[in-house]
């Protein structure tokens, strides 16, 4: 299967489950409700999901530790996220950190 | 006639106004963070227009660079499809929790329950266990808005830009994460878990392939049954 194939494939795929992801919750929850324990699990996936994400997409490159200017643009906008300021700071020193490393070394 | 324009009154109600209004930065950032995904799924491989459907269809950010992620990284389709699905898996939690402050029969409830993105969440839930559907929609249409536009703009960009990464756009969706991950926050156990995940993501990152170790990550939240 071509990379394009792949890409389509997932598309559809992904369409289909996020729909159906999003139509479950609001379509059962007049009948039956999930136990407390399962309510806790399904709140704490986005904490797991998310810092995976986060830390993967920042300091790892092609199977390999990579600490490059990316992991201190994210720094920085932890800074900023710190400080209190909009999301949109926060994405825009990302970026601007980064590129700014990368022009300096 | 007359009841499409009743219609129309409702939808554009007061609070649907306010919850576009109160969308406005998440809309910008979010923006930002579409461009940066345009350009990333480009460079994957994913075809043009496969790219701005997947924004279209998907809408759902994290799931969207999770599953890209994972192609770009060799990943097989099943790999991409179940990140994307774990990393979507929260929509269950929220689905089930604004369920009651929907209106209608399955079919209209499964169709209102589209419009759950984090943001349009958070800025929906009024604090008492309740949430106004109208702010859910606003916020919503507005961050759909600019999550498409976003993405179009990045799969031109990505066709024009020589070396997009000089701008530091692969920067923007960790950062843009980082601040959701924030919100995540609540408490000491949610903190354990997002370290714990973070350092299974990592170590499995560096020793199995592609995808594994972000799919893993998600087991940790099973520490959540304890309580």
């Amino acid at each position: 299967m071509s990379v394009a194939e792949k890409a389509w494939l997932t598309v559809a795929l992904c369409t289909l489950t996020t729909a159906a992801i999003r139509g479950f919750g609001p379509v059962t929850v007049g009948g039956r409700e999930f136990g407390p324990r399962t309510q806790r699990v399904l709140a704490l996936l986005p904490a797991a999901l998310l810092a995976a994400l986060v830390v993967t997409e920042t300091v790892i490159q092609d199977g390999a530790l990579d600490l490059d200017a990316r992991a201190g643009g994210v720094a920085a906008a932890g800074l900023v996220l710190w400080r209190g300021h909009s999301v949109v700071w926060v994405v825009l020193t990302a970026a601007a950190t980064t590129a700014a490393l990368r022009l300096l070394f | 006639m007359a009841a499409e324009t009743t219609t129309t009154a409702r939808v554009l109600s007061p609070t649907f106004r306010a919850g576009a209004r109160d969308a406005v930065p998440f809309a910008l950032a979010g923006f930002a963070v579409a461009i940066s995904f345009g350009i990333a799924a480009r460079s994957a491989g994913v075809p043009a227009l496969a790219t701005i459907a997947m924004s279209a269809f998907v809408y759902a950010g994290a799931a969207q660079f999770a599953a890209v992620a994972i192609l770009a990284q060799g990943g097989s389709v099943a790999a991409a499809v179940l990140a994307a699905v774990l990393m979507n898996a929260r929509y269950i939690a929220m689905g089930v929790s604004i369920g009651p402050s929907l209106k209608g029969g399955r079919l209209r409830r499964a169709l209102e329950g589209q419009s759950v993105v984090d943001a349009s969440w958070a800025l929906a839930n009024r604090g008492d266990g309740r949430f106004d559907r109208h702010t859910l929609f606003g916020s919503s249409a507005l961050q759909y808005c600019t999550w498409l536009t976003g993405t179009v703009v990045g799969v031109v960009a990505g066709g024009v830009l020589p070396n997009p990464e000089d701008l530091g756009i692969d920067a923007m969706f960790p950062a843009f994460f980082l601040a959701l991950l924030v919100g995540e926050m609540r408490d000491a156990q949610a903190r354990a878990v997002a370290i714990g995940g973070a350092i299974v993501a990592v170590v499995l990152g560096l020793l199995a392939p592609p995808g594994v170790g972000i799919l893993a990550a998600a087991l940790v939240a099973l520490v959540g049954v304890r309580r």
